[in-house]
């Protein structure tokens, strides 16, 4: 089942690892949100279980989050980087646009 | 004429739209009469050059002459005297008046354009204080204004349907200063003019317009019209035109994957935008495309952060997910045309500079906000994502009156143009005068030329530029015969690299008669312009090199011409620096500038000292003329006695006029050495147009003191004819002549 994670607003030349399951998904040494359109990265990952545990690791702003995500039908999830320095996250059944 | 005619038709049609049913009021219909609308732009400009009449006629009248004069124009004004209220210094100054039409913000904002960089921007929130009148305290400044300590603006409109007749008095107070009040006429109803140019990918359709009531999902109060991407903008407050002609790009430019990338688009841009400069300006390519390379989950795009004028390009993904309807829609084809339509509003508002609404809030290290603003996650704007409100975007539709938020509006009418103009980026390192009002389409073109392969300058020569201003339009035009030589319709940058910009500012201003000229299309007129010196000191010295660039400011319109980059030589030995020191002063920037002088003695003697010492460097035929004008001819000197250099009164110190007496042989010899010797060189470094009128003046001494010009009758008028179109080897042959006649007669006096 599909699992799409993208990750959105809010990064600036951040060190980022994404995993699911414990299973490195994706990583980026240097990632920075393109403001036009809100979209920085997105990964897609095909799962046979759920829930599975997405973590989201930001090495310099020493912020580790992680989520149960439940993934029985095409699930999109979405993390953003608040000002406050947290992660907000959305999951959506339906793919994201970008504008 | 005419536009101001189709003013006062667009101001009678406004007048008329206001009891148009239907159509969102753009003031209350009752009470009757209805008020005028006021709010647009108002303008006071310094330029001084009159209406340019058609062909055919042409008037002479003379040329008013600015003058600092505080307070309030006579009501009675029309609005080219207006233009003389501005005080030296102040190029232009604008008001955006906000008050009523489509969305008004209450707001009020100036741009007061000095010379150079010096520019003051100022946002007031209004309050009506009475019939046509308005007052705010001013809460955003921007720029030089370490001389606006003003806090408080009020303004006063008078409403007329003629807008020839339309002004506002602007009264700025407070700050501990003195109270400043100017009148200012009425320019437009726009707040600012922008064009766009649509393109389209091959196989693909613009949606560039709408039925606002295609789709049922709509608020109920939508007035049902068609509506254009140029009318929404036009509802922001700009004048919207088009550029070019709307074109296809074969989709071969996407590369084989037939998706754009960002790189590929702005490549697209380069070519097929007919607006593309490296330049700040107010004009926007939007590209009608299938994909993306990110695919189809991108649908637009404000692509253009390639390079150093970002902003310029958008482009909107035909076949992205904005061209799925939801399930279920209520009418598919609509939904996708109005996602469309949406997308395209959407991505010209970055261009505009307009962040998402939820992005109005963000760390530091995303940049500097204009204002601390609020972030708007329910707006219903065009740069909010429909499907990001409460309730998804049906709750979003179902709401959405086509429009920007108030924030976003204020923004895009009122702060500073380097912020929202397209491509804009730092004073002049990068684009050339931000505050010209240069036209997309201008009539005249400004070259700026040097008469030599390169444009290398020899330590201590000094720089004569030649100008050169051609009709590139299909009208004939008339200009002021002397345009070129008013240094007051000029603003001229000369930016040496890795320094700050300066103004040239001439040692003195001609008042003339003036006199019209057509030029044809294709023609033009030139003039030189002697650039080195002027009452800044020396602009153009040291070596390295220098950005020069000249803004011409005529009526309606500024010419601004390409930059020239010239470069001076570091000096050739030790003679050329030692005498620097003497050379680089004001008595011999002045001696250079008006071709002699028979006072500034001092100066004098370095010209000798550089004719003797530099005499084969280009340098040397400057100061040759220098040397040789005033001794051709009786030069009056005013005599204060003893009592020169004291700050008297001529009368007081018994001042009276000597005459001294023309030393006609030594002049001679000075003006042939300059100009007959070795004329190429002397027309390269004096400048074509120079040496012609130097020529000239050599061969009026002659002719003066005695030389005969044997001619016949017939010859003469043939000569007459060639000295008028510049034939030099002519005027040369007649200077040769000249000077034998004088040596088979008796010696002039020397």
């Amino acid at each position: 089942m599909l699992l799409h994670i993208a990750l959105q607003e809010g990064f600036h030349h951040d060190e980022v690892r994404v995993s699911v399951d414990a299973r490195e998904a994706l990583v980026s040494a240097d990632l920075t949100t393109r403001r036009q359109t809100g979209y920085a990265a997105s990964v897609d990952v095909d799962v046979t279980r759920s829930p599975v545990v997405v973590e989201v690791v930001l090495s310099k702003r020493r912020v580790i989050q992680s989520n149960s995500v439940s993934v029985d039908r095409p699930t999109y999830v979405g993390v953003s980087l608040t000002p406050e320095g947290t992660l907000a996250w959305k999951t959506s059944h339906e793919p994201f646009g970008y504008l | 004429m005419k536009d101001q005619d189709h003013m006062d038709q667009e101001y009678l049609a406004e007048a008329a739209d206001i009891a148009r049913p239907g159509v969102e009021p753009l003031i209350p219909i009752f009470p009757w009469p209805p008020r005028l609308r006021v709010s647009g732009l108002y303008v006071a400009s310094r330029i001084v050059t009159p209406p340019i009449p058609a062909p055919g006629s042409l008037p002479i009248q003379p040329i008013p002459i600015a003058q600092p004069l505080p307070g309030i124009l006579p009501t009675s004004a029309a609005p080219w005297q207006i233009e003389e209220l501005l005080p030296w210094g102040l190029l232009r100054e604008e008001l955006r008046l906000d008050v009523d039409g489509r969305y008004p913000q209450m707001t009020a904002s100036g741009t007061l354009y000095g010379v150079l960089a010096k520019r003051v921007h100022w946002i007031a929130r209004l309050t009506a204080s009475g019939p046509n009148a308005w007052t705010g305290s001013i809460w955003f400044k921007d720029g030089d204004v370490a001389g606006f300590p003003y806090t408080t603006v009020d303004i006063t409109t008078t409403a007329t349907f003629l807008s020839s007749q339309r002004k506002a008095v602007v009264r700025l107070s407070g700050g501990g200063t003195a109270v400043r009040t100017r009148t200012l006429a009425f320019k437009s109803p726009y707040f600012r003019q922008v064009e766009f140019e649509f393109d389209c990918a091959t196989g693909v359709t613009a949606t560039t317009r709408i039925g606002t009531h295609d789709h049922p999902n709509r608020p109920a109060t939508m007035p049902n019209e068609t509506l254009s991407i140029e009318e929404v903008y036009r509802r922001v407050g700009f004048e919207v035109r088009k550029s070019g002609s709307d074109s296809i790009v074969p989709i071969g430019d996407a590369g084989t994957n037939a998706r754009w990338s960002d790189n590929e688009m702005h490549d697209a841009m380069q070519v097929y935008w007919s607006r593309f400069a490296g330049k700040a300006q107010w004009s926007l390519w939007v590209l009608f495309a299938k994909l993306h390379d990110q695919g189809t989950s991108l649908g637009g795009i404000m692509f253009d952060d390639i390079g150093p004028n970002h902003r310029q390009g958008t482009a909107i993904f035909n076949d992205s997910f904005i061209s799925t309807a939801p399930t279920g829609d209520a009418n598919p084809a609509a939904w996708v045309e109005r996602m469309r339509f949406w997308t395209a509003c959407h991505e010209m508002g970055h261009a505009f500079n307009l962040a998402h609404s939820w992005q109005k809030q963000h760390p530091p290290d995303w940049g500097t906000p204009w204002i601390p603003l609020a972030n708007e996650p329910e707006a219903r704007s065009f740069m909010n994502y429909p499907y990001y409100v409460s309730g998804g975007q049906t709750a979003f539709f179902s709401d959405f009156a086509y429009r920007f938020s108030d924030n976003e509006l204020v923004f895009m009418r009122h702060a500073p143009e380097r912020f929202v103009q397209m491509g804009n980026a730092d004073w002049f390192d990068h684009h050339g005068f931000e505050q010209a009002s240069a036209s997309p389409e201008p009539s005249l073109k400004l070259n700026l030329r040097v008469d030599r392969a390169q444009a290398t300058y020899q330590f201590l020569e000094p720089v004569v530029l030649e100008l050169k201003l051609t009709n590139i339009g299909s009208r004939p035009l008339v200009v002021e015969k002397s345009l070129l030589s008013m240094t007051e319709h000029m603003t001229v940058i000369v930016k040496k690299r890795d320094k700050p910009a300066r103004q040239y500012l001439p040692f003195a201003r001609y008042c003339r008669d003036q006199q019209a000229q057509v030029v044809m299309p294709g023609e033009f007129v030139t003039d030189s312009l002697f650039l080195s010196v002027g009452r800044n000191g020396w602009d153009i010295a040291e070596p390295g090199y220098y950005t020069i660039q000249i803004a011409l400011h005529m009526e309606t319109e500024d010419i601004v011409s390409e930059a020239l980059t010239l470069r001076v030589a570091p000096p050739r030995g030790y003679d050329e620096e030692f005498l620097a020191q003497d050379f680089f002063s004001d008595d011999v920037g002045r001696i250079l500038n008006f071709d002699g002088s028979a006072i500034l003695r001092g100066g004098n003697d370095t010209l000798r000292e550089v004719t003797d010492r530099l005499s084969d460097r280009a340098v040397a035929y400057h100061a040759r003329i220098a040397l040789a004008a005033p001794l051709a001819r009786d030069y009056k000197v005013l005599d204060m006695g003893d009592r020169m250099g004291e700050m008297a009164s001529a009368k007081e110190a018994g001042g009276r006029l000597r005459r001294s007496a023309p030393r006609i042989e030594e002049a001679r010899q000075l003006f042939t050495s300059a100009l007959l010797e070795k004329k190429e060189q002397a027309i390269a470094t004096l400048g074509r147009t120079d040496y012609e009128y130097y020529l000239g003046r050599f061969r009026a001494a002659l002719v003066e003191h005695g030389a005969v010009l044997k001619k016949e009758p017939r010859d003469m008028k043939r000569d007459a004819k060639r000295e008028k179109n510049g034939d030099i080897e002519h005027t040369m042959r007649v200077i040769k002549e000249a000077l034998s006649s004088l040596k088979d007669q008796e010696p002039v006096s020397r």
